[in-house]
């Protein structure tokens, strides 16, 4: 084994850390069986880290248990940012919920008073379109909860006048079935616009509840 | 609490910690309680600055509780210490770019105290040796440029191996190899450019020849 060499303070550093290949680790030892200068090298560092071990941790100031207080603010950065991004798309997801709602409104009035024939096609694509931007609205933004809350109820009110039943939309398919019950074919093209204007109604008044609900959870995560 | 005094103190953290994250302050202030001396010890050590050495602290353990849903599990002390060392290099960042507060702002000299520590396996002298040397070494520790203060603190003085210093510090661990390694030297140097340092570190030394090293 050639040790003319000394080691340096990397691998004696790297011996006392037990940190070195078995190549390095039997070369240093090799070395500081006959080097008394490396021994001493090694004996010194091996001393610091030994006191550096025994250094007593500083006495505490004080306690640093968090209060309550202190643990209920989440205002880290990550948690301050949502709330900016909501309330800036919220003038967006309050007008498309508006649109949607009115929709409803004019779909349910439509088929209720008016002698629908072919013309219930085109509101029946224009509502599922509708239906789909609500629902991915619903999906991946939130809302204020105040608007959100009244909106709803404003559906259920029209449809109970136009319908002079309890539920929406299964009342709403009622009523209309007993006014033009005598068509067979206008009543199919009925019932389908009546399906899509339920189904919407009922996307419509799910992503509200649950743009309330996660408006109403952001500001208490 | 008495079953816990057997069990591993990392399983009592990992209890802790889940107990924590569902929400349990109490649980989370145990683990404050168990780690706050070492967070604040690094703290101090890098910051040489009580009242900002307090402040980080206080901040880290915020920090922790507002993050607890982001532990992905292993030990709590070094993801705390990856906290409280993040925030420390902030300040020392700053401190750094406004270098004309370093008239007032003397570094604070932390004083061993041993009263805590009662020597009794101890030989006396070597005590009173180990004292003495300490205090210097709290001095050249001060000296080290932070990097290399950081490193040889959480391997000497906390006892982590290289990985975890690699984890802490977000570096590769052979920078950590060589930061420690040159951190130990410069500190044995400076021991040891004082004649009467020097004398003190042989007579350690010497009293401390026999004693096993764990190596």
């Amino acid at each position: 084994m050639q040790t003319t060499a000394h080691p340096g303070d990397d691998l004696l550093n790297g011996w006392i850390d037990d940190a070195l290949t078995p190549g390095e680790r039997t070369m240093v030892e090799s070395h500081l069986e006959h080097c008394d200068r490396c021994r001493t090298e090694l004996e010194s560092l091996r001393l610091v880290k030994r006191l550096l071990a025994e250094l007593p941790e500083p006495d505490l100031p004080r306690s640093f248990a968090l209060t309550v207080e202190q643990a209920k603010k989440p205002e880290s950065p990550a948690a301050t940012v949502q709330p900016a991004k909501i309330v800036t798309l919220l003038p967006i997801v309050r007008a498309l919920s508006i649109a949607a709602v009115m929709a409803v409104i004019i779909m349910g009035g439509a088929l209720f008073f008016g002698p629908i024939g072919d013309s219930q096609d085109p509101p029946e694509m224009t509502v599922s379109r509708s239906a789909v931007t609500n629902s991915a609205v619903d999906a991946s933004e939130n809302a204020n909860p105040a608007p959100i809350a009244a909106e709803p109820g404003m559906v259920i009110d029209q449809g109970e006048t136009a319908t002079n039943s309890n539920t929406v939309p299964a009342a709403m398919a009622n009523g209309i079935q007993q006014v033009n019950g005598n068509n067979g074919e206008e009543r199919s093209n009925l019932e389908i616009a009546t399906i899509a204007t339920g189904a919407f109604a009922a996307i419509a008044v799910g992503a509200w509840v649950s743009l309330y609900r996660l408006g109403r959870n952001v500001p208490d995560q | 609490m008495e079953s816990q005094l057997t069990l591993d103190p990392n399983q009592v953290d990992e209890h802790l910690i889940q107990q924590a994250q569902n929400g349990d302050l109490e649980a989370f202030n145990e683990l404050v309680v168990r780690h706050e001396r070492a967070v604040y010890g690094v703290c101090l050590r890098l910051l040489r600055d009580a009242t900002q050495a307090e402040d980080a602290t206080q901040d880290a353990f915020i920090r922790a509780w507002n993050a607890i849903g982001s532990f992905r599990g292993g030990l709590v002390r070094p993801w705390l210490l990856r906290i409280a060392t993040n925030r420390t290099y902030d300040l020392l960042r700053a401190k750094a770019r406004r270098p004309a507060q370093s008239l007032d702002a003397q570094p604070y000299e932390i004083e061993p105290d041993w009263t805590s520590m009662a020597p009794v396996t101890e030989h006396p002298e070597s005590f009173v040796e180990r004292s003495e040397l300490s205090v210097h070494l709290e001095r050249a520790l001060a000296d080290l440029p932070d990097d290399q203060r950081l490193a040889i603190i959480l391997s000497d003085v906390q006892g982590y191996a290289y990985d975890d210093i690699a984890t802490i510090m977000d570096v590769a661990v052979g920078t950590v190899k060589s930061r420690i390694s040159r951190a130990r030297s410069r500190l044995r140097t400076s021991l040891q450019e004082n004649p009467v340092n020097r004398e003190l570190l042989l007579r350690y030394g010497r009293l401390n020849r026999e004693s096993p090293d764990g190596h």
